[in-house]
């Protein structure tokens, strides 16, 4: 091959910006959805200091606890968590049936899926029996 | 049918005199069939004779054309003029996430390059070795189905373009070689998934994924990269509890 023929290659990589993920709307809500599980986490440290306050001292954790979370500032916490984390389970369930791929049956000769909609009904129920559930032994513990 | 006109702003870039990229504006009439890469070649045609771009089959099977229009990555010969308001400008940017070698040409040899490195063909069981040529594998409709989907892959890039973890990781695999991948790992007819499992489940592999899924938003070939990378992941999570109690087989 003749190596003598000037080469006028210069390939061009475009920067990356770090506000990339404003470009496209499909991005935002990524980010939206990754960002609401921080939220989770903040339940998750709700939780552990209600138990650890419990356990150092039950009347005077209950107490403590009853007015932390009575303070306007931790409601309007909750609330905002509330709203984030249903966000959080809403985008996890619409994406689960891509992680479960499932004939409808082991027939060799079935190539039908099992639909990626009656995946996110089922897992919605599962979640108000969940509920329920939680609800009914918080009330019987009352 | 009365011909429109659309407007373009093309990205030109010639390494001989540019330091980076700049638009163009063009104006191309078009009826109701008119695709984008007809547009280019009228541009080429009759407007500027040295704008440069890939395009082969012109029916979305060779997966060269694929560039971004308006932000989104398109195969040009899939996309059509009718889709898009004719008051406003068409933007036409060369393939993201890839160096651009010169217009609406990008080098994604580094794409092929993975490609080459998951094994993207069947590699034969040991007593299939001395097989020949006229016996068949069989193969049950099921068995079939479970690949054929991820099998539609032209190998454009596109979902390469559309992945935010590739833009800001090159050394990820990246959505199409992964999901060629499972593809073959799948594949009741192969036997090289061992030596496929390995480059799943480094950290470049299918781990490397956040599951953003616009790369299957995108697929032109219907894919759904996202899947494959997420079943992927269950199949290295299962293969990782595996040698935790039979270690030593590889």
């Amino acid at each position: 091959m003749d190596n003598n023929v000037k080469s006028y290659r210069k390939p061009y990589v475009r920067p990356v910006k770090a506000n990339w993920w404003t470009d496209r709307s499909f991005y935002i809500k990524y980010m939206l959805r990754e960002g609401t599980s921080v939220f989770g986490l903040i339940v998750a440290l709700e939780f552990l200091l209600f138990i650890v306050a419990i356990l150092l001292n039950p009347i005077q954790g209950a107490y403590f606890i009853t007015n932390f979370f009575a303070n306007p500032i931790v409601i309007l916490v909750n609330v905002i968590a509330l709203i984030s984390v249903m966000y959080h389970t809403y985008t996890w369930f619409n994406l689960m049936p891509l992680v479960v791929r499932m004939f409808k049956s082991k027939e060799p000769t079935d190539t039908k899926l099992i639909p990626a909609k009656l995946m996110v009904i089922a897992l919605w129920f599962a979640w108000v029996i969940a509920c329920v559930v939680i609800g009914l032994v918080l009330a019987f513990i009352r | 049918m009365a011909e429109k006109i659309m407007k373009f702003s093309v990205a030109r870039y010639r390494p001989e005199t540019d330091s980076e990229p700049h638009f163009q504006d063009f104006e191309v009439p078009y009826i109701h069939e008119t695709s984008l890469l007809e547009a280019l070649n009228y541009i080429k045609d009759n407007l500027e004779p040295e704008l440069s771009f890939r395009w082969s089959c012109r029916m979305a099977v060779c997966g060269s054309c694929a560039m971004m229009v308006n932000g989104v990555p398109k195969l040009a010969c899939k996309t059509f003029l009718r889709d898009y308001d004719p008051n406003k400008v068409m933007k036409i940017e060369p393939l993201a996430n890839f160096p651009i070698e010169r217009d609406l040409v990008v080098d994604i040899s580094d794409f092929i390059e993975k490609l080459e490195r998951i094994k993207p063909y069947i590699i034969p069981a040991e007593k299939d070795k001395n097989k020949p040529l006229t016996e068949g594998y069989l193969q049950t409709p099921q068995q079939m189905e479970m690949y054929r989907q991820f099998a539609q892959c032209i190998n454009c890039g596109i979902c390469y373009a559309a992945c935010p973890q590739y833009k800001l990781n090159k050394d990820f695999i990246g959505p199409a070689a992964l999901t060629l991948l499972y593809r073959y790992n799948i594949d009741s007819r192969d036997a090289g998934a061992r030596e496929r499992m390995k480059i799943m489940s480094q950290d470049e592999g299918v781990w490397s994924c956040t599951f953003v899924g616009y790369c299957s938003q995108v697929c032109p070939k219907h894919v759904d990269p996202a899947q494959a990378i997420q079943l992927g992941k269950k199949a290295s999570a299962i293969d990782y509890v595996i040698k935790m109690f039979k270690p030593g087989e590889e």
